[in-house]
């Protein structure tokens, strides 16, 4: 009988439970990524699209190396670079994010309690609103004649008709990905911050620590793991962002999700934004892993 | 498998195995076979994983035994749901519906077993009376203190009046005084409605102020039964008598056979006393351990005569009896004496004075180790 | 000295919030601004509003994207309603991998699962309309709603499941009568993320929307392209509102307990 299905065969019922969403993971995400991946080791198409049969590693050579007219390869620094910027933007975004977000963190943990959870509310709300408007939003400010031009101006800090002109730079894409991302920082250092036994502190003290001896020996030391989640949570999006350097970084400002949007369209060509989207992904793995074996015994 | 021969719940064989990730396959109960008889007061007694929550969820049908038959009265319910179950949970944690009243909580039983509304109503009053709650009828359940939230646990499950009531350590969330008064408020309870009561305790004393019979656990299995006194006063094992009150142990060789037997005490030789030991296998010679409880311990300070000579190490007055923790040479722990006080006065034996112990044949138990 | 406290953490806090929430009043702001200039103010007005609410090209672009969150947020939240409850019975073998499973959409990048979701498509012969935009927010909005309804089941006392079975009601019962009951807030802050997430989404919708199946985001993108406009500014403040109202909903949702 149906009902008793649980007790009497707990695995089953369990299948039917979880089962459902799993397989549409499974379907629409995991399949695919394994599609993804296979692509990228195919002949792209003489007019976009890819050939079936033709197996190749070329989307990876033509990573490194540009093919000549007589079929040598040359060494191709561009999209090297690229990588590069982005992996030095996202990191230097999740410096900014750590040393703004930590005491930030510890503001919020040592508020009165009442407090706290209007200000955690307060930090959630820019992440769940829409990600085009909050860089649009920057837009605004940081354009050729905008509100921060007319702000310095009014301050007499630039002439007028002159500009601070930071848009369409990586300092541009920087402010972008701090903006987007910094929630995430803020809120794991908070949860390990607000977990801490303020009395360690208290100790700290008794035995002679000073203010920053405190902060150093006890405070930052215990709020690890909440650092480590929240550098993760905000180096992970920072890298395989689309939106920010696109609306605030112009045409120098590409970063590897650009390069890869490039690919299906413009260039049309799938293997080669596969492999690059495979790149990533499995940066982001790596990441990840690292991450979990550091600091937590077994994934949840 | 024959009939039983007696109403009440037959445990039958019962071995439940649970696969943990660390330590591998658990054994929580270990081939369990007991009897509780209708309308009694009976409690599962012993450190946390014994098995005793374990069976109780077995009784209720929470768990699937891996191994055994439960029998309710002569029906063996082994493979039916809690829900058909005529049984009826005090949970530890109360598990009160939180999004319920009080009155709802305790209607929720009768409103399953499709009780006429009216009589339901009827019903959910009158336990509410029961358990001393009138008037709290609309309360939701978050505003009431663990005491209260404790009798609508207990009204909740009277309501349906099952068969059998099984309360899974229901005090242990209560402060020491509220608890003592609940205890009375149980046992109470367990007279007047004639409900079989299992009650499941790590607390010896609840155990044996409350229980008409007393099972005590360890690792799965039951290693006695019986009244509050006869576990007591003759526990059968080590465990037994160290779980339940204070005891001294004392080595011991059997030098006669017979009925009383014969036991020559300590290392020393000379003190001699009687004791059954029918339960044991034993022969002329070999060792026993000897467990006496601390009130029927005495000290001759005078120190002559027979008994086992020692000096007293500590004393400590406890107001109505004072304790002599008395060092014994050969014997590993010290011995406790608990003496009770004249008007209020601590006997005149102080640290450091050289006594003499005894105890009469009668308050001596032969233990198989 | 107050030991509970860290002299300069608060001006950082108070600069921080400031840097959170200044673009965006700014943008509110502009969008009640007269001039068209977009970032010079010259006085209040509902203008924009109104050219937003009469332009169709956006009010098809509101009604698809509607389609796409209404759809998405039942599918997902039905299946993480399921999985919840699932993974709240007994521990069992691979439950953290079944774990890692439901929280994927939020580990890989956007970007990645965009190419990938879009390659698939193409390759079983799916063409691109709402229906594929649809599949593809139901699967990145699963662990959104998932979250919620999980830490709602952990807060929940385990024998309550037991206590209702105990007192005669089968799995069916006590499904309806306790647990859906003691879990509906949890639902509820679920579906509201679900939706609010596929509402803003633009980068997977951005490949895997086919033609016609402009959604609100895809419509913002576009008109930044062209340069920044009042326009812009006003369906940019109502994207705001909508998230922010939604998200309080779902705060105070969070919050509510039973006591």
């Amino acid at each position: 009988m149906l009902l008793d299905l649980p007790r009497r065969s707990p695995a089953v019922a369990r299948l039917l439970l979880i089962g459902p969403g799993i397989a549409v993971i499974g379907l629409f995400m995991l399949i695919p990524l394994g599609l993804m991946a296979y692509v990228s080791f195919l002949d792209r198409g003489a007019y976009g699209g890819v050939v079936w049969d033709q197996h190749t590693v070329e989307a990876y050579t033509s990573f490194l190396f540009e093919r000549n007219l007589d079929d040598s390869l040359t060494f191709n620094t561009d999209y090297l670079q690229i990588y590069l910027r982005s992996f030095l933007l996202s990191l230097s975004t999740t410096l900014i994010a750590l040393l703004v977000g930590f005491p930030v963190a510890l503001y919020m943990s040592l508020a009165p309690a009442k407090w706290r959870n209007l200000l955690v509310f307060l930090v959630t709300v820019p992440f769940w609103t829409n990600l085009l408007v909050r860089n649009y939003a920057w837009i605004l400010l940081l354009r050729t004649n905008g509100l921060i031009d007319q702000w310095a101006a009014g301050l007499g800090l630039i002439g007028p008709g002159e500009s601070v002109s930071i848009l369409y730079t990586p300092w541009a894409i920087t402010i972008g990905l701090t903006y987007s991302f910094m929630p995430f920082m803020v809120l794991p250092i908070y949860a390990s911050l607000e977990k801490l036994d303020f009395r360690l502190v208290e100790a700290a003290y008794d035995l002679g620590a000073t203010r920053l001896k405190a902060l150093a020996r006890v405070i930052v030391p215990l709020s690890l793991p909440g650092i480590a989640a929240g550098s993760i949570l905000v180096f992970i999006p920072s890298l395989g962002s689309y939106v920010t350097p696109e609306l605030l970084g112009g045409s120098k400002g590409l970063m590897i999700g650009n390069l890869i949007q490039l690919q299906f369209a413009a260039s049309r060509n799938w293997p080669f934004g596969a492999a690059l989207a495979f790149t990533l992904l499995a940066m982001v793995l790596i990441a990840m892993v690292l991450y979990l074996t550091r600091f937590r015994k077994l994934p949840e | 498998m024959d009939s039983p021969p007696q109403p009440g719940i037959h445990i039958r064989d019962m071995v439940k195995v649970f696969t943990d990730d660390q330590q591998g396959e658990v054994r929580a109960l270990d081939n369990v076979s007991l009897h509780i008889r209708s309308n009694e007061f009976f409690t599962l007694l012993g450190p946390s994983g014994c098995g005793k929550t374990t069976l109780l969820r077995v009784i209720a049908g929470f768990e699937q035994p891996s191994q055994g038959r439960v029998l309710l009265d002569d029906l063996d319910v082994t493979d039916q749901a809690p829900y058909r179950r005529p049984v009826n949970t005090v949970f530890q944690s109360y598990a009160l519906f939180p999004h319920m009243t009080v009155a709802e909580n305790v209607r929720f039983g009768l409103e399953m077993q499709k009780v006429d509304p009216a009589a339901a109503e009827r019903r959910v009053a009158e336990m509410l009376e029961l358990v001393h709650l009138t008037g709290m009828e609309r309360r939701k359940t978050g505003q009431l203190s663990g005491g209260q939230q404790q009798r609508v646990a207990l009204a909740r499950a009277l309501a349906p009046a099952p068969k059998v009531l099984l309360l899974d350590e229901p005090l242990s969330a209560l402060d020491f005084k509220l608890r003592k008064g609940m205890q009375i408020e149980l046992k109470r309870l367990q007279q007047e409605t004639g409900i079989t009561f299992v009650f499941v305790t790590h607390d010896q004393e609840e155990a044996l102020t409350m229980s008409d019979r007393v099972a005590v656990m360890k690792s799965g299995k039951v290693l006695q039964i019986g009244t509050p006194e006869e576990i007591y006063r003759h526990p059968v094992e080590r465990f037994v008598a160290d779980f339940i009150g204070e005891t001294n142990f004392l080595p011991a060789t059997l030098s006669t056979e017979g009925h009383p037997a014969v036991f020559t005490v300590g290392n020393a030789g000379g003190f001699t006393v009687r004791a059954e030991a029918s339960q044991l296998d034993q022969r002329q010679g070999s060792q026993v351990t000897l467990a006496v409880r601390p009130e029927r311990t005495f000290l001759d300070p005078a120190g002559h005569g027979e008994g086992l000579s020692g000096r007293v190490e500590t004393v400590v007055y406890f107001g109505t009896d004072t304790l002599y923790h008395v060092r014994v040479d050969g014997l590993e722990a010290p011995l406790t004496a608990r003496i009770q006080n004249r008007d209020n006065h601590a006997p005149d034996i102080d640290e450091g004075a050289e006594v003499r112990i005894t105890f009469p044949d009668d308050a001596v138990q032969v233990l198989k180790d | 000295m107050d030991i509970r406290r860290f002299p300069g953490t608060r001006p950082i806090a108070w600069l921080f919030f400031a840097y959170l929430y200044v673009p965006i009043l700014i943008l509110i702001v502009l969008s009640f601004n007269a001039n068209r200039t977009a970032t010079i103010w010259t006085g209040f007005s509902l203008d924009w509003y109104r050219a937003v609410l009469s332009n169709n090209d956006i009010l098809s672009a509101a009604e698809n994207s509607l389609i796409v969150a209404g759809a998405a947020t039942l599918a997902s939240t039905l299946l993480a309603t399921l999985g919840a409850v699932g993974m709240a019975r007994r521990r069992f073998k691979g439950q953290s991998a079944v774990s890692a499973v439901l929280a994927l959409p939020l580990v890989v990048p956007e970007i990645v699962t965009a190419v990938a979701t879009l390659l698939f498509f193409i390759l079983v012969g799916l063409k691109l309309s709402l229906v594929t935009v649809i599949i593809a927010h139901t699967v990145f909005c699963i662990p959104f709603a998932y979250l919620p309804i999980r830490a709602r089941i952990e807060g929940l006392d385990p024998s309550l499941g037991e206590a209702a079975a105990d007192l005669y009601a089968n799995e069916l019962v006590a499904f309806r009568r306790i647990t859906l009951p003691l879990l509906w807030p949890g639902i509820l802050s679920g579906a509201i993320l679900a939706f609010i997430i596929s509402l803003d989404d633009f980068v997977i919708t951005y490949f895997v929307a086919g033609p016609g199946a402009t959604t609100l985001p895809i419509y913002i993108f576009g008109s930044i392209r062209m340069g920044i406009s009042p326009e812009v500014n006003a369906i940019s403040a109502l994207m705001l509102f909508i998230s922010i109202l939604f998200v309080s909903l779902s705060h105070i949702l969070g919050r509510v307990t039973n006591r």
